[in-house]
């Protein structure tokens, strides 16, 4: 759904439960690259294009006739981006907007794309690969501008979001996530709704010294746009370092839900959710948009599971704090939010401070919501939230070296959480009301479902396990309905479209991301990997690399099952 | 039987170059038929591959010659247990889990030994180039502050003191770059000295600040003139409390380890002319160790 508002997906009737059988994919295609595939296809007036991890290549189809590549994009890039990236090599999708294809590359670099033949039109250098800075995020559209944020803040990239002109690729501006207001582009009356969330001076005030320069806070998750209050809304990242003794304080705004203008980029509400962070809780999940009844009045919201394993609401005309509930009661590290203060109360047992060894603590670095896109039933009033469960444990290490250098460090072993059982499962699925912090139900997963949910009209919900199943859940009670194996584990969200008065559900699969790291390279050290190697030993067993799309529809129909008669060939001929 | 008679012969003619003395040593513990018979009174050395100018799997590190004159004083066979990781790890994944009894070069001071008396002391030291025509005396001085890039290992002094005069962060990605952006979170990574002492002969750093010993023989190699001012040992932090440059550096052993500790001791007192000269053919600054005995080195026994 890059480039569009992020009310969750909500398409048609075409699928309705009752109607799930099995059914061969209507038709399919490798991307060619290995590494995780996370986002989704992007399909825009009857053509879909498909992106892959590194080397970011873009790929054209036109649903006629998907058995041919209508165009082709495979940019060159400086081959020093595969060792800068912190994590896997994956991209998050891409955006469109008068018929221009929007992408990011891994170099840092920002290319806009004819949607008709794939070529450049302008491009742009958002991150300097040599400074360590990446890019991974989506592109988003707003208005007349495309959105970008920034990754590195392992190696010291202090957190922006940028906005160019879609016509031009003119930069028109920048706004950080750290340091002096006018570099974080705080409009005047910041907060002034909320003032207790904090307002002017503390992009410096809550670090040590100029820590603020190196402290993070970058942005690689997902965009949301309210055109009728002319707002964006994301979350910046964890703060720099990652050893938390070495920025003292409440290290603001990373960590934090944004509410810019979408014309000047000003933030007129910031509010933080993990002040101090300690656990590497990324604050860039997704920014869900519905409009529901609070209080007897209809109220412009804003619902944002985050890695810290709260699930927010707000207001996202100003800020206001609806409601912060657990994604599973299972969460530690904090006993609640202070609704009146908006601050976790922190439970010091399950802190990962590089004094204190702790176990058993929920959510593990992970996060009990990652990157994936999760989906909403405007009629049920229901989010559906693709779920990690997993815990860890935490012991920090310091080791002297000799002539007073040392080494500090943290082993991390992460398992399955509480609720796993005998099985030791992974993940779960569940059904949550925004607006009285119920879940409707409830579904373990053996594996994560780390990449997110769709929900469609006819009360189904779909989404992709990692060990690669793709599944469709009656959504009003959580009934396992249909499942299919894919070719490899699943890290991306599903779409669903309707082409030629076909309904169509289409997926990335090829495992990958931080959950994948031991497989794609080959680690065996179970705390490697932060502890996801002994998290997900099981899953090679499983699944193993892959990369491409899979589209299903209802019996299976497709382009090609009316073309059986024919000789099949699905070529252009050279005379046309 | 060798061995002692050459030892015996060395004592007559006096110090002898260290090549000369490892040639002969070497070869008498190295066998593998040799090792059997070695092993049961064999001084077992914990040892990294990788580790110069200390050790390296070559021997060429000058804590590997050492251990060799040292072993060889002792009239004991040696042998170096090489650990497969970097050499931080060796009291914590080697010497304490016994598969060797030995660490060459840790601070006097290491809370997790048994420390033989310091038989070196030097500091951290600043490096640049001579035709730069800077001044750099100590952390106070002003051509110091008008540099902007600086090669440095992370988690040393050199790190808090550059935090001391607010050039740490703006220095973050650099130094990360001395290791190609690889140190991940809970990562040690090996910052390579020669790569350092490099990049300042190279002009892509004004300035490297690093532990004497480390950079010496690196500064000593270099085709550029080079500038080494040792650091003087009196900085503070921002809380007031003492960054120490100068350390004395010891042989280490298990704490219950007492008699070999003795043997050390005593092998590195009778050898102090040989080890001496290796450290000093490296071109560190040597600092007087009677200084240590005013540094109250709670840990001697």
């Amino acid at each position: 759904m890059q480039g569009l508002s992020l009310y969750a997906l909500q398409q048609n009737d075409g699928y309705k439960r009752g109607q799930c059988r099995s059914a061969p994919a209507p038709w399919s295609f490798s991307t060619g690259v290995l590494h995780g595939h996370e986002g989704s296809p992007l399909v825009v007036n009857g053509i879909m294009y498909i992106h892959t991890p590194f080397p970011n290549n873009t790929f054209a189809f036109d649903l006629e006739r998907p058995g041919e590549i209508l165009w082709e994009h495979k940019p060159k890039q400086d081959p020093a981006a595969r060792a800068v990236a912190c994590c896997d090599v994956v991209n998050r999708g891409l955006a469109y907007a008068d018929g221009k294809i929007f992408k990011t590359l891994l170099d840092g670099h920002l290319v806009a794309l004819d949607a008709k033949t794939g070529k450049e039109i302008w491009k742009m250098e958002n991150s300097d690969i040599k400074v360590g800075s990446t890019l991974t995020i989506a592109p988003f559209v707003v208005k007349d501008k495309v959105l970008v944020g920034s990754s590195g803040a392992e190696l010291g990239v202090r957190g922006y979001v940028t906005a160019y002109d879609i016509d031009t690729g003119e930069m028109e501006w920048r706004w950080y996530a750290t340091g002096p207001d006018k570099e974080m582009g705080l409009a005047p009356d910041f907060n002034d709704k909320n003032p207790h969330y904090g307002q002017k001076g503390l992009g410096l005030k809550t670090w040590e010294g100029d820590a603020w320069k190196i402290g993070g806070g970058t942005n690689w998750g997902w965009y949301a746009y309210d055109p009728k209050l002319n707002m964006f809304y994301y979350g910046s990242g964890n703060p720099a370092p990652w050893n938390e003794t070495m920025r003292p304080g409440d290290n603001k705004w990373t960590m934090t839900i944004w509410g810019r203008d979408a014309d000047t980029g000003l933030a007129k509400f910031g509010y933080q959710k993990t002040p101090h962070d300690e656990w590497d809780y990324a604050g860039v999940n997704v920014m869900m948009l519905s409009d529901q009844e609070v209080n007897g009045k209809t109220t412009p919201l804003l619902t944002h599971p985050d890695r810290n394993g709260i699930i927010y609401t707000l207001n996202r005309e100003t800020g206001d704090l609806v409601s912060a509930n657990k994604i599973d009661d299972t969460v530690n590290w904090a006993k609640k939010v202070d609704l009146k203060t908006g601050l976790p109360i922190r439970d010091p047992e399950y802190s990962t401070r590089m004094d204190h060894r702790a176990k058993n603590i929920c959510p593990s670095a992970m996060g009990y919501h990652n990157q994936g896109i999760d989906s909403y039933d405007p009629e049920k009033k229901l989010f559906f939230l693709g779920v990690n469960h997993i815990c860890m444990d935490w012991e920090p290490f310091m080791l002297p070296y000799r002539a007073g250098q040392f080494f500090v460090g943290a082993t991390l072993w992460m398992y399955p959480g509480p609720k796993g059982g005998s099985k030791g499962d992974l993940g779960q699925v569940k059904a949550y009301n925004a607006v009285t912090g119920e879940f409707a139900w409830e579904k373990m997963e053996p594996f994560s479902v780390w990449g997110g949910t769709l929900a469609t009209k006819g009360d189904l919900v779909f989404y992709g396990t990692l060990d690669g199943f793709i599944k469709a859940r009656d959504s009003r009670s959580g009934k396992l309905l249909w499942q299919f194996k894919l070719p490899s584990g699943v890290i991306g969200h599903p779409i669903t479209y309707k082409h030629d008065g076909i309904q169509y559900v289409a997926i990335y699969y090829g495992v990958g991301g931080w959950p994948g790291v031991g497989l794609v390279f080959d680690l065996k050290d179970p705390t490697a990997g932060l502890g996801a190697v002994g998290a997900f030993a099981d899953l090679q067993k499983h699944t193993q690399m892959g990369g491409g799309v899979m589209v299903f529809s209802l019996g299976g129909e497709g382009p090609y099952t009316k073309m059986a008669d024919n000789d099949g060939a699905d070529r252009t001929v050279a005379s046309d | 039987m060798i061995v002692k008679t050459f030892i015996t012969m060395t004592r007559l003619v006096g110090p002898v170059t260290v090549c000369v003395l490892a040639a002969c040593i070497v070869p008498a513990v190295a066998t593998a038929g040799d090792q059997k018979s070695a092993a049961a009174n064999s001084v077992r050395i914990c040892a990294a591959r990788n580790d110069l100018p200390y050790s390296d799997a070559d021997r060429h590190g000058f804590e590997n010659r050492i251990a060799e004159v040292v072993a060889a004083e002792m009239r004991r066979p040696m042998e170096f247990v090489w650990t497969e990781e970097d050499a931080i790890y060796l009291v914590r994944d080697y010497l304490d889990q016994k598969l060797c009894d030995v660490v060459m070069g840790l601070d006097t001071a290491d809370p997790r030994v048994l420390a033989t008396k310091p038989y070196y002391r030097s500091g951290y030291v600043f490096i640049y180039r001579q035709d730069r025509g800077l001044n750099v005396q100590d952390w106070n001085s002003l051509d110091l502050r008008k540099l902007h890039r600086f090669a440095i290992i992370p988690g040393t002094p050199a790190e808090t003191m550059l935090k001391v005069i607010g050039k740490f962060a703006e220095n973050f990605h650099y130094m990360h770059s001395l290791v190609d952006f690889k140190s991940r979170r809970n990562q040690y990574i090996r910052f390579d000295p020669e790569r350092l002492v490099r990049e300042v002969v190279d002009g892509k750093a004004d300035i490297a600040i690093l532990w004497g010993p480390l950079a010496a023989r690196y500064v000593k190699q270099s085709t550029v003139p080079l500038q080494m001012v040792l650091i003087p040992d009196q900085n503070v932090r921002s809380d007031g409390e003492k960054v120490a440059h100068h350390y004395d550096q010891s042989f280490g052993v298990r704490k219950d380890d007492v008699t070999l500790l003795q043997q050390l001791d005593q092998a590195l007192e009778s050898a102090a002319p040989e080890v001496t000269a290796i450290l000093s053919a490296e071109g560190m600054p040597l600092l007087p160790l009677e200084t240590a005995a005013n540094t109250a080195q709670a840990e001697d026994p």
